[in-house]
């Protein structure tokens, strides 16, 4: 499956040649409901290098805006709270900072920007002097110097006009305008690693395919990308990790996952998205019957046993872990592994 | 860090995750957060106390005058008079010798329902009107808010008292005077719910199905209004104890020598020495407006589909018993 | 002519918003003279982004919003403009299935009051018979009879839109239109409720409109596509003229803007990036609504409104609002704005 361009793509991110900018280990994440302990994240582990740009994909409740947040100790606690679990960014660990430290490398070393720029950003202060208040704070700044590293900032992420749109409100900018200046906003720091929740979802896409089009540039970054939007993955990541309730059932390539997806899961999921580019509109989509478990009560084996075409009695009882499976993929499936063996 | 993006605080991030609905992408682990803020169980246990003191004052209200062990009203004994708590008065005598205990526990007979029934007439003519003014629209909104308008302008108290002066003191005309005042707030709130609730998805439906307007109005609209205004009644029915307290404290409300809660204090203002003339009766307002205050407050984190998170949202009055008295009903997700 | 169920002329719905102070009203062209049909037993998918009058054609074909102007034929009844008697009658050819199934169903009645209703509404069943068509109204959508005693938030999403369509089919109209039936929905119950409505149109020999903005869900399922931008209709195509014929500036760069998940794919294609986003439906450009993100928008489509009109052969049932269209069905719009042909214009963005 792999072509020229894809090998050496790969190369590029191994280990060997270039750094890990972000290690996150074994991240275990609960909420407190009424009705019991949700299992959000359950021992999440990805490694991303220097320039990397790896997808987190799964359906709604499946963990991965938790995994994000978590991992920037952005969640409330109570309810949620991080069980165990280590953040590295550049060696550090995020998880056993005071609160000054944390602030320091949250937005200069790692920043995020989310799904709802409107609600993202204050509704009274000016674009620009959000843009840099952070960078501000920590470089000691002075307010022209701030103002002009704001436009600088609009003017990197293709904002028209950049002056005048940094003397503006959130309001007054539409709506991919508006996503742009969040991407302004978490890159003033110069960031190592940028987290993205699904930055795009809220856009029409003609504007998402602009700030796609202006993530890709973005070639030195490593960005940790959130979405449900296979596509959208497809045309943006190096690496995909698939996550199904709370687990990491999937991980590889991107070319890997999409032509020779391992885990029943992840195959399914790319059978049952209709394609604009062939147009065999015809046939019946592939559906994944049922929906995902609930996250109070987790079932004790593979916890997408109940809507598996290829399970066997193994995954009703023994909770799959995740083993290489082939030269590049990783898969959380009794089956899969026991197909690789054989072959 | 303030205002930047890369330390929301937590408020900030409270707030995305409430204005998710449970049913798009990505938001169903947020959903849970807004539920399991909900688990807070002190408020659980402040919704029974108060459920047990009203059932209690209840039992007591049409049971009183049967065991109470002297006469409200007519047993009087001077010479006992004034006399402080004691094994046989256990809340003390007034100025001519009654028991305070026995009235008291008679005054709920009378303080209750004028409660309840005030609370009821103001609910429903306002939510009544307000409905309409909703539904209806146009001239007839305008009309009816300005009216309103001028009822909500008077301080409660001071229309209230203002209208039973007029109309003469008996319990009925306190009854008319505070729900004359009260009607409005109904009708304020009763409105606004109709117009949000107008625009919901599932009237929307109802229309598209082929639901004539009447039929759209009172099973699509007015059962989602109706939580609200069964939340405020509760809440309210401790102010119209107080308010009737205050208008017998004046001396404008139930006549004596009725018992009646608020009238009894308002007698006791210049024996302040006869602390127990004014402790007992005033403790009896005090519980009963805390214990509708309790309900009231449970009662809304109960019937609020926001506040319970996730998937669930109201349902039939039988189900809206079960949660108001079991406790929050389980949901099930099954299988398709 | 007489094979066509729905014929839709001139379709004109406006709203009045204010803008600040409670006297001064802008009215906004949410439809601007839009016309189209559906035959019978036909998907015609509408598709565009948002503030693209798409929703708001579904509403006023139902009457749920009043149209300023047009007509509107079902098989061979003129409605009336009114949003009265006309739509109780309506109601009973014309149903709808709604974006978002939590919010859509009453959750203050059981799934079985929900089916009622419109069988109550319309009395088309005896009270006696109700239960049992119930059942089987749930049995057609896949859903277990013993649903019917429940409540929509016992359900899970996709379940709820099940229940939705169940609610649609209980008067059998004769169109069905799904507003965005599937984009509150996860990616893995999407499919169940697309074959769901696919399956169902097969059997019951019923027209669908579907709309969307999801452009690959909307050419899985439709037969025609209407394209819509600003209240305008841009072009009407045949599913199969999509990839590669289409007509339209704004219809190519859509198509180039949707990812498709293969990575393979998505490396190598040529993408067409519109520029900005969506202008303000209050005050749109003057000319073609989009000649402010075309390409290769010339002098010409500031001044004049591109008539809707027939491309290609007849029978092939494409039209298009392009002064431009035959180039652009040729070339590719890519092509065009990198060729001197059509260069893109240095104008002002004149609203």
């Amino acid at each position: 499956m792999s072509t020229v361009t894809v090998t050496s793509r790969i190369g590029l991110s191994s280990p060997e040649e270039s750094k890990a900018v972000l290690k996150v280990s074994d991240l275990v994440v609960e909420y407190h409901t009424a009705r019991g302990i949700a299992q959000a994240v359950n021992g999440v582990t990805f490694t991303v290098h220097a320039g990397e740009k790896l997808a987190i994909v799964g359906e709604s409740g499946c963990g991965k805006t938790a995994t994000l947040l978590a991992a920037l100790r952005l969640l409330p606690s109570p309810p949620s709270k991080t069980v165990r679990g280590s953040v590295e960014v550049d060696g550090t660990d995020l998880m056993t900072l005071g609160p000054k430290a944390l602030n320091e490398i949250r937005g200069r070393d790692i920043s995020i920007v989310f799904q709802d720029a409107l609600s993202a950003f204050n509704p009274v202060l000016t674009v620009g002097r959000q843009i840099s208040e952070g960078v501000r704070q920590q470089r000691k700044l002075s307010k022209a110097a701030a103002h002009e590293l704001a436009v600088d900032m609009l003017a990197r992420v293709g904002v028209p006009d950049p002056d005048q749109r940094a003397k503006q409100y959130p309001h007054q900018l539409s709506g991919g305008m508006r996503q742009r200046a969040m991407i302004a906003m978490a890159l003033a720091g110069e960031p190592k690693v940028l987290f993205a929740d699904e930055p795009t979802t809220a856009l029409d896409v003609t504007v998402q395919a602009q700030i796609l089009d202006l993530v890709r540039s973005f070639k030195d970054l490593a960005i940790v990308w959130v979405s449900h939007d296979l596509g959208v993955v497809a045309g943006l990541a190096d690496r995909v990790i698939v996550m199904y309730s709370g687990f990491v059932v999937e991980e590889g390539p991107v070319e890997d996952i999409f032509h020779s997806p391992k885990h029943p899961y992840t195959a399914a999921l790319l059978r049952s998205i209709p394609r604009t580019d062939e147009m065999s509109g015809t046939h019946e989509l592939v559906s994944i019957p049922g929906s995902p478990p609930d996250l109070v009560a987790l079932p004790a084996g593979c916890p997408f046993y109940d809507r598996c075409a290829v399970r066997v009695d193994r995954c009703a009882t023994d909770r799959p872990t995740l083993e290489r499976v082939g030269d590049t993929q990783t898969v959380a499936c009794w089956v899969a592994q026991a197909k690789d063996i054989a072959s | 860090m303030g205002v930047t993006m890369q330390s929301p605080d937590p408020k900030t991030i409270r707030l995305m995750t409430v204005d998710q609905n449970s049913s798009t992408p990505a938001s169903r682990a947020r959903g849970l957060l807004v539920a399991a803020r909900t688990s807070a169980r002190s408020l659980d246990f402040g919704y029974y106390i108060g459920l047990l003191i009203i059932v209690a004052w209840a039992v007591i209200a049409t049971t009183a005058y049967l065991w109470v062990p002297f006469h409200p009203t007519e047993y009087q004994d001077v010479a006992n008079r004034l006399a402080a708590p004691s094994a046989t008065n256990i809340f003390g005598t007034d100025e001519l010798g009654r028991d305070v205990f026995s009235r008291v526990m008679a005054g709920a007979q009378l303080s209750l329902p004028i409660a309840l029934l005030t609370v009821a007439i103001a609910g429903v003519v306002g939510s009544v009107i307000g409905a309409i003014s909703g539904f209806v629209g146009g001239m007839v909104d305008e009309l009816i808010m300005r009216v309103c308008d001028v009822i909500l302008s008077f301080p409660a108290i001071v229309l209230a008292l203002a209208i039973v002066a007029a109309l003469g003191p008996n319990w009925f005309n306190v009854v008319a005077s505070i729900s004359l005042v009260m009607w409005p707030e109904y009708c304020r709130l009763m409105r606004s719910q109709v117009l949000s609730i107008r625009t919901n998805l599932h009237v929307t439906a109802a229309i598209s199905v082929g639901c004539s307007p009447t039929r759209v109005f009172s099973k699509h609209v007015l059962p989602y209004g109706l939580p609200a205004i069964m939340v405020k009644a509760t809440v309210d029915l401790g102010m119209v104890i107080l308010i009737t307290a205050g208008l017998s404290f004046i001396g404008v409300g139930v006549t004596p020598p009725t018992p009646e809660w608020g009238a009894m204090v308002s007698a006791a203002q210049t024996r302040i020495d006869s602390w127990w003339l004014v402790v007992f009766p005033g403790l009896a307002i005090l519980s009963t407006v805390l214990a509708f205050n309790f309900v009231g407050d449970g009662l809304r984190d109960k019937l609020d589909p926001q506040l319970r998170g996730g998937n669930a949202k109201g349902a039939s009055a039988k189900s809206m018993l079960q949660r108001i008295f079991l406790g929050q009903r389980k949901t099930k997700e099954t299988p398709a | 002519m007489s094979s066509e169920l729905l014929v839709v002329e001139d379709l004109s719905v406006h709203f009045k918003v204010s803008t600040g102070t409670r006297t001064s009203k802008k009215v906004v062209k949410a439809v601007d003279r839009v016309s189209f049909s559906v035959g019978r037993g036909e998907t015609l998918g509408i598709v565009g982004e948002s503030g693209c009058g798409k929703s708001t054609t579904g509403y006023a074909i139902q009457g749920l919003v009043k149209r300023q102007s047009g007509n509107i034929r079902i098989g061979d009844r003129e409605l009336g403009k009114g949003l009265g008697r006309d739509r109780q009658l309506l109601s009973r050819r014309v149903q709808m299935v709604f974006q978002d199934p939590t919010s859509s169903l009453n959750a203050k009645m059981t799934v079985g009051q929900i089916l009622t209703e419109p069988l109550a509404v319309h009395n088309i069943v005896p009270p006696r018979e109700r239960a049992e068509r119930v059942g089987e109204l749930l049995e057609m959508v896949g859903m277990p009879r013993s649903s019917a005693l429940r409540f929509p938030h016992e359900f899970s999403g996709g379940q709820r839109q099940r229940i939705g369509i169940a609610r649609a089919l209980a008067v059998e109209p004769e169109l069905i239109i799904c507003d965005e039936p599937t984009a509150a929905l996860d990616v893995s119950v999407r499919a169940q409720v697309l074959n769901l409505l696919r399956r169902l149109q097969k059997e019951r020999g019923l027209s669908l409109i579907f709309i969307s903005h999801d452009v690959s869900a909307v050419t899985h399922m439709a037969d025609r596509i209407m394209v819509m931008y600003l209240g305008r209709a841009v072009e009407v195509l045949p599913r199969a003229a999509l990839l590669n014929r289409s007509a339209h500036p704004y219809t190519q760069a859509l198509l180039s803007a949707v990812p498709v998940p293969d990575p393979l794919v998505e490396k190598n294609r040529e993408r067409i990036l519109l520029r900005g986003d969506v202008p303000s439906p209050i005050n749109p450009p003057s000319g073609c609504v989009f000649r402010t993100r075309c390409p290769i928008a010339q002098e010409i489509c500031a001044i004049d409104v591109p008539k809707q009109r027939v491309i290609g052969k007849e029978a092939e049932g494409q039209t298009v609002a392009c002064h431009f269209a035959e180039e652009v069905r040729e070339g590719g719009i890519a092509a065009l704005a990198a060729s001197s042909l059509l260069a893109p214009s240095t104008m002002k963005e004149t609203a």
